[in-house]
């Protein structure tokens, strides 16, 4: 997007001010895929950006008539959408499965970059293995990772000692890792299968060819 | 922490780099931060091929829908309201003119005039008909559908009829087991529910006159009276030179041709509503024959009392005859 000024958009803004529906949906058609795109880099879940431009959308109209921006937008979406993207920067950037998550790149996305997980997907994944782990297992990943608790705390909360607390945890992100890494193998080799089976098609075409 | 940030915003942090970005971002405050975005919010052209717009328009609608803006389903929905509102509009509009208009017809479907005992009434119909009920009688006419066709009415008890002649309408009585044709006439008519018979007397004009039960119709001339027995629904017609005495309660008059003294009696007591002891052992063979008034009770007594020279004696609604 320009920085140029923009004579539409100031026409816009005044008629927004004015309570226009119509100027509110052009200017949603004009921003909401930059703010969603922005925002999904924070939260890497589509849910949680969609979220984000739902709010901010619904700010505006709520507020449109002190809006003091005259001629462009932007800066104040930005202003609506800030604190929201503090929290999900900080949330995922601190979260256990960005962190699997992080791995899994590293692995997959040097050589195939074309055929890796979206966050999305790869989050639903982690989950469905935490769910397979037994049950204090569970309780202490979701509430050492998810709530961000102390094992001390989570030792309380669950009538446990905190050595126990702090072995469940470590067994329970190891099981995990494992199983997560597992998934990749699997998939891993499933693409390698279907490389060498292609490549084994090619061949034998092309030896076909060459007689 | 740029090329962090960077990284980290483009899925390419290693997991080496995940550690020392988690620590540079724990280190750095909100503030800090929102300069960081700002700068990328406003600087950086970002990918826009990571959202469809399927999916903006899901958002926008729900937007709408917090907003309180009907998106497109709701615009359906109210899309169908309209619709419902506009089909059933004009439905409600004729339903109530036309339940108002039944309404109407039900209300003025039958107007009932009748008579009580000791109760005379003469009504003009809308046709000019004139129709006087005698005691007990009763009359009822659609007034909306009356004179239409026809004049067509319901009778029951003792009329006397003037019908306002009208040759394109027939003035037509149903009464029980009658069906009565005229085009204008005078006449008297008694046909009673709890009678054996009744009679048709005609003054001026023709009548004809047809028994339901047997289907046969009679024509009858001036000064010829028609019985029907109800039982067998048979007429029997007949000429009387005194056919006006059929309406002498009309001029307030009772006429009495040979009728046994008790049956005068009893066409007294019915009149004035009274009872009356005789104490005669011979009398109840006698017939009278004579005019009797229906409204002056005291020329009555006195009438009899000449006649058969007795004395009368009142006593409230009791009369009692004796004899010297």
């Amino acid at each position: 997007m320009s920085h140029e000024i923009n004579i539409n958009e100031q026409i816009l803004i005044y008629e927004l001010k004015k309570g226009s529906l119509k100027a509110f949906n052009e200017i949603y058609r004009m921003y909401s895929k930059r703010l969603y795109n922005y925002s999904v880099q924070f939260t890497k879940s589509s849910v949680e950006a969609e979220e984000i431009v739902q709010d901010v959308f619904v700010k505006i109209w709520q507020s449109r008539e002190k809006i003091l921006q005259k001629e462009t937008l932007r800066s104040l979406l930005f202003i609506m959408a800030k604190h929201l993207l503090i929290n999900a920067y900080r949330s995922t950037a601190n979260h256990l499965v960005y962190e699997e998550y992080v791995d899994y790149l590293d692995v997959v996305s040097t050589e195939n970059a074309h055929v890796r997980m979206e966050y999305d997907e790869f989050e639903s994944k982690v989950y469905k293995v935490i769910k397979e782990l037994p049950h204090t297992q569970q309780e202490v990943i979701a509430l050492s990772r998810f709530q961000n608790l102390t094992n001390k705390e989570i030792a309380q909360k669950l009538s446990l000692s905190e050595q126990t607390v702090k072995n469940q945890l470590s067994l329970g992100l190891k099981t995990l890792k494992d199983k997560v890494k597992y998934l990749w193998i699997i998939m891993i080799a499933f693409i390698f299968n279907y490389f060498s089976f292609l490549f084994f098609i090619l061949g034998t075409l092309a030896q076909k060819h060459c007689l | 922490m740029n090329d962090l940030d960077y990284k980290f915003r483009k899925n390419t942090l290693s997991p080496k780099e995940l550690i020392e970005f988690r620590k540079k971002l724990s280190e750095m405050d909100d503030e800090n931060l929102e300069v960081l975005l700002r700068e990328s919010w406003n600087d950086e052209e970002h990918d826009t091929t990571l959202v469809s717009a399927e999916q903006l328009n899901r958002i926008k609608g729900s937007v709408d829908a917090n907003i309180g803006i009907e998106s497109k389903h709701i615009s359906f929905y109210k899309l169908a309201m309209r619709a419902a509102a506009a089909i059933l509009l004009p439905l409600f509009v004729f339903s109530t003119i036309y339940l108002y208009q039944q309404n109407s017809e039900i209300r003025s479907e039958d107007l009932i005039v009748s008579t009580q005992q000791h109760e005379r009434a003469t009504i003009t119909l809308p046709d000019g008909t004139k129709v006087t009920l005698n005691t007990q009688s009763s009359l009822s006419y659609n007034p909306k559908t009356y004179n239409q066709k026809n004049r067509e009415i319901y009778f029951d008890g003792e009329g006397y009829f003037q019908v306002y002649k009208n040759l394109n309408r027939s003035f037509i009585i149903n009464a029980k087991g009658l069906r009565i044709k005229v085009l204008g006439t005078v006449f008297n008519l008694s046909v009673r529910q709890i009678d054996n018979s009744a009679e048709l007397s005609l003054e001026q004009g023709s009548v004809s006159m047809r028994s339901i039960q047997t289907g046969k119709e009679f024509v009858l001339k001036p000064n010829q009276k028609a019985i029907m027995n109800q039982q067998t629904g048979n007429i029997k017609v007949v000429s009387d030179e005194s056919i006006v005495d059929a309406s002498a309660w009309k001029r307030g008059d009772m006429v009495f041709r040979n009728t046994r003294f008790l049956s005068m009696i009893k066409t007294i007591e019915e009149n004035y509503n009274i009872t009356i002891i005789v104490n005669c052992e011979n009398c109840e063979r006698d017939s009278f024959t004579g005019t009797i008034p229906t409204n002056d009770l005291n020329e009555v007594l006195e009438i009899l009392e000449r006649s058969y020279r007795f004395k009368a004696n009142i006593e409230g609604r009791q009369v009692t005859f004796s004899f010297n």
